[in-house]
């Protein structure tokens, strides 16, 4: 067996960081947080197209190919759920995270239930609309779904 | 607790991004500007973007850069594998600190990402504050690398515990945990008082 070599490297971004100027970190903060909540409006925008273009993903092909439309419905549920979390969607980040969690099973091997993945897809659409009466509800409904194919602890 | 006692900095303390090179690569358009214009409201004048695995190497191999945000999701692949590429990839950049990102995580992911050589992995949302505390760790980061048949990038051991009961360290500076008899004599409190007197210096 080779043996292991450890050794110290120089911390380049130390060294650039800690040269004069820049700014405070407190105004670094200020400015990236005002500059990401610029962005709200576009990616609020982005979430209702996300949430159409997933609804098409889930009715590709899911005979020989499923595991490819397994595949990009997880990405697109996943980055809808980094946006959603973002912008304090919370509703709709639990909702695609938890058929992040779902298809994450059956791409495991698991038979594919798919009318589990069209609920989760439909509650999706719902909530990407923004309209957040009725979210409640749709998350339970998710939530006992989700409990009959995740396991809890399940990876 | 209140997150300003945890925080690992003072917000007048001084950073400077101005010049550093960053890598920011994520596979969905709004997750990339979301990280784009954080990086810019930390002062990076240019963060360098990319969609891909294969144009997160381009950019790798075109500049040494300071640091690398890479989402887990990108259009061709797992940032997870650009990691591990890169981790081997024969330039400086192997050493830069990298940053995952993952959304929906689970641990075998971690162990994953981990074990690809990942400086950091950061969940989804990542608002500001938490990034800031990622850097600011990262700046302080006084971490070995390890490179062996099976693994290559930052000594995944954060905490100096020593090594394995009962094993004889793979670091030059891994010490055992049997504590030997002195070999110096004690310090008497005039020689630790000698320590702490200002001395004059030649110029």
């Amino acid at each position: 067996m080779s043996q292991a070599k450890v050794f110290h490297v120089e911390n380049r971004l130390a060294k650039v960081a800690r040269q004069p100027g820049g700014k405070s970190i407190g105004e670094a903060l200020k400015a990236a947080e005002q500059r990401v909540e610029a962005l709200r409006e576009r990616c609020e925008a982005s979430l209702i197209d996300k949430a159409e273009a997933l609804f098409i993903t889930a009715r590709g092909d899911r005979g020989d190919g499923a595991i490819l439309t397994l595949d990009a419905v997880y990405d697109q549920a996943n980055a809808i759920y980094g946006v959603a979390g973002t912008y304090g969607y919370a509703a709709l980040a639990d909702a695609a995270c938890s058929l992040c969690d779902v298809v994450h099973g059956f791409r495991g091997g698991e038979a594919v239930n798919w009318s589990a993945v069209d609920v989760h897809v439909d509650g999706i659409r719902l909530l990407a609309t923004g309209r957040s009466a009725g979210a409640e509800s749709v998350l339970e409904g998710l939530k006992r779904v989700r409990a009959r194919f995740v396991p809890t602890g399940e990876d | 607790m209140s997150a300003a006692t945890t925080l690992p900095f003072r917000r007048d303390q001084r950073v400077n991004l101005s010049t550093a090179e960053v890598l920011i690569a994520c596979g969905d358009a709004e997750g990339l500007e979301i990280l784009a214009q954080m990086f810019a409201g930390f002062g990076v004048h240019t963060p360098r973007r990319a969609t891909t695995v294969s144009e997160s190497m381009v950019v790798a191999g075109e500049r040494e850069l300071s640091l690398m945000v890479v989402d887990c999701t990108l259009n061709d692949g797992e940032g997870i594998e650009f990691i591990r590429w890169l981790r081997r990839c024969g330039t400086p950049n192997a050493w830069a600190p990298a940053i995952l990102i993952t959304g929906h995580t689970t641990p075998s992911q971690i162990g994953r990402a981990r074990n690809a050589g990942a400086s950091f992995i950061v969940r989804k949302p990542v608002p500001p504050l938490v990034m800031m505390q990622r850097i600011v760790w990262l700046l302080n980061d006084q971490r070995a690398f390890v490179t062996s048949a099976g693994y290559c990038g930052p000594d995944r051991r954060v905490r100096a515990l020593g090594p394995p009961v009962g094993e004889k360290g793979r670091r030059h500076d891994d010490l055992s945990v049997e504590v030997g008899a002195a070999t110096t004599p004690n310090l008497d409190q005039s020689q630790i008082d000698a320590l702490f007197q200002p001395k004059a210096i030649a110029r």
